[in-house]
């Protein structure tokens, strides 16, 4: 016996969807949201961090803890190697 | 699931999933996770360490203690002996590159990274080698 299921509307038009899809649907949304305990404000230093002004001194961090430590990062001229 | 760098767990944490990024659960190598919390607790001064001692409490802890809807970390004791394979293979790559060759082998012969910089020679030429698909989304 399958999961019950419930009509809604989705593009226009009504379909089946079970229990399960709502579900998936619903951890697909809070997936893409997000962390909810992440501020509006620090969301910007994220994005600031990963993909704008910030993004040269975040690697430089990043390699400077594997140059660091010879067991993380192999200690090859690469930090990443 | 999807293993991704510390660029994209950040990213994602932030509420900002990249458009080329499949939609999948997410998991970041320990070792990564590592790599992050250092430069989260380190003060190596500048811009960066004073942006980050800024966060609020509670957007620390989205980092320092991930959300698992949101993305996991990936517990390393099963790739253990097989990264020590390809560390021996690859004349000891270091445990950041064997965990993420693993991992990618392991989830789907795929890695993916939020910027090219954080990939690495050595991974790049060793994910060619063993099959693995090293995708940089931005």
């Amino acid at each position: 016996m399958g999961l019950p299921s419930q009509v809604v509307p989705r593009g226009g038009k009504l379909v089946n969807v079970s229990t399960g899809e709502k579900l998936l649907e619903e951890r697909r949304r809070r997936r893409r949201a997000g962390d909810p305990r992440v501020t509006e404000a620090d969301r910007e230093v994220f994005l600031r961090l990963t993909t704008g002004d910030l993004v040269d001194e975040f690697q430089a961090a990043l390699d400077a803890v594997s140059a660091s430590d010879p067991l993380l990062g192999g200690g090859h001229d690469d930090p990443d190697d | 699931m999807i293993v991704v760098d510390e660029y994209l767990a950040v990213r994602v944490a932030g509420g900002a999933w990249p458009v080329d990024l499949p939609d999948d659960e997410l998991v970041l190598p320990t070792s990564r996770h590592w790599r992050l919390l250092q430069a989260l607790h380190g003060s190596r001064g500048g811009r960066l360490s004073e942006v980050l001692a800024a966060l609020t409490p509670a957007s620390r802890e989205a980092i320092r203690y991930p959300h698992p809807e949101v993305f996991g970390i990936l517990d390393p004791r099963p790739y253990l002996d097989e990264a020590a394979q390809i560390a021996a293979r690859y004349g000891g790559t270091g445990w950041l590159t064997a965990e993420a060759l693993v991992a990618g082998l392991a989830h789907g012969n795929r890695l993916y990274f939020g910027l090219p910089a954080n990939v690495g020679r050595l991974l790049a030429r060793a994910g060619a080698e063993l099959g693995i698909a090293v995708h940089v989304v931005t």
